[in-house]
């Protein structure tokens, strides 16, 4: 067996592994960290169900080797919630009902924090773009976009709630 | 789908890289982003022993302007080279470039070097590159040499760099007034190209065409650079008459294959029609009134 050492952070806890080199970086998030929030659907990086914070931009976890976490920093699902609750990307998609059966849910806010991180103030073309890697096989989308530019505004009205 | 087994090493240096490349020419792969590297080796189309992640490799992934153009390191993201402002201001077609290439998960982690030496002949940077015509940089243990960009695509899959041999740059040459542009042609968003076009025109002081590149995507099995634009746009204002002109010679001169979403025929109208679109693009961004 090749393993590889990584020593990673995620949802700002530090982690320590051991793990073969040719594990992918959604299945160390998964089966070795036990964060199943990050959830797995194609496996090969078209439904975005597994995108991830890594080093500040979103990826698909599913396409990276979890070799490259060490030294990273990994956001997921579970680093949303904060001590006052809900993150209020999270709350913007429960108030829209922007899930129906919630699998592409997790990466859907994944996509979102990052997204709004760079961008404040979107459209809802620069919203669309951006989550163009993103698959939804229930809602049709509108309720996601509608929730993305509701989250955006409870970020303007209040950034201090934000967890992520 | 797990890849099969492999030895992983993240050299610091180039200077390493090039060392396993050199040891081990045969059994060896770097990976860049790996967004597409990772695929093929989920779905055990490449089985190498041993990956050499070149993520440490940070020295080249700048982007640069100097007097003679841009300079790009091959480590360049997708997504940095479609927001870099100096891209967008002096090379705007490679930004629109990137802004098309699969999702921007994707484009967070996959670079201009990893596609081009991917050499897909569906790959939306190849075709940019040809017609920007660029210069590649490639590094190995016994030195560095340039390739034009209009060498480095010999076959689908293939290029011309040699088994110890790493692509570190990419060189757009700066011209004094030039417009391009890219166009894709998709089933859907972010899928790849049916046909995509890159035109890029240079004119001179009277807005009048001096040179004229155009290269297609997905047109045949390497990105094609179509041969005599310049011949035929030359000492124009790329009136439509041209243009028909033009788009009617891309379409004939390339023979595009065929695959269970597009027939042959339908590959070579998209050609023509693209092509027009394409230069008629180039002609307004540089607000030439024919």
């Amino acid at each position: 067996m090749k393993s590889v050492h990584i020593e990673t952070t995620i949802n700002g806890k530090p982690y320590t592994f051991d793990v073969p080199a040719r594990l992918l970086l959604v299945d160390l998030i998964r089966d070795k960290a036990g964060l199943t929030g990050t959830h797995v659907a194609c496996d090969t990086g078209n439904c975005g169900a597994c995108t991830t914070i890594f080093n500040g931009v979103s990826v698909k976890s599913c396409q990276v080797l979890a070799a490259r976490a060490d030294g990273a920093t990994i956001g997921t699902v579970e680093g949303l919630r904060t001590a006052n609750g809900l993150d209020p990307i999270q709350e913007a998609f429960w108030d829209c009902d922007a899930a129906e059966c919630g699998f592409c849910t997790s990466g859907m806010l994944m996509t979102a924090v990052a997204f709004l991180a760079d961008n404040p103030d979107p459209s809802e073309d620069e919203i669309r773009s951006a989550f163009k890697g993103n698959l939804c096989r229930c809602t049709g989308y509108l309720n996601i976009i509608k929730a993305v530019q509701r989250a955006a505004a409870l970020r303007r009205a209040s950034p201090a709630r934000s967890g992520a | 789908m797990i890849p099969s087994e492999f030895e992983y090493v993240r050299p610091n240096s180039l200077d390493e890289v090039l060392a396993l490349m050199h040891e081990r020419p045969d059994d060896c792969r770097v990976m860049a982003g790996g967004q597409s590297l990772l695929p093929m080796l989920k779905l055990r189309i490449i089985q190498p022993t041993l990956i050499v992640d070149l993520s440490k490799i940070l020295g080249v992934s700048s982007i640069a302007v100097t007097p003679n153009g841009i300079e790009v390191g091959a480590m360049a993201t997708e997504r940095a080279i479609e927001l870099s402002g100096d891209v967008r201001q002096k090379c705007p077609m490679l930004a629109e470039t990137a802004s098309v290439i699969a999702d921007p998960h994707i484009r967070n982690l996959g670079t201009i070097g990893g596609s081009l030496c991917f050499a897909d002949p569906r790959g939306d940077l190849p075709a940019c590159i040809l017609a920007l015509d660029a210069t590649l940089t490639a590094a190995s243990t016994t030195g560095t040499r340039t390739i034009p960009a209009t060498e480095f695509f010999v076959g689908p899959f293939t290029t011309a760099l040699r088994e110890d041999e790493l692509l570190v740059g990419i060189s757009v040459p700066a011209k004094s007034s030039r417009t391009g542009a890219y166009l894709k042609l998709s089933k859907r968003a972010g899928d790849f190209a049916v046909v995509a076009v890159a035109a890029d025109i240079e004119w001179d002081r009277d807005r009048v065409c001096r040179a004229a590149r155009v290269a297609l995507c997905a047109a045949g099995p390497v990105p094609i650079v179509v041969r005599g634009m310049t011949e035929l746009l030359g000492g124009s204002r790329l009136d439509d008459k041209k243009i028909e002109e033009a788009a009617r010679h891309a379409s004939d001169s390339t023979e595009p294959f065929e695959d269970p979403l597009v027939s042959a025929d339908y590959r070579s109208a998209m050609i023509h029609t693209m092509v027009t679109r394409a230069l008629r693009l180039t002609r307004e961004r540089a607000g030439v009134n024919p």
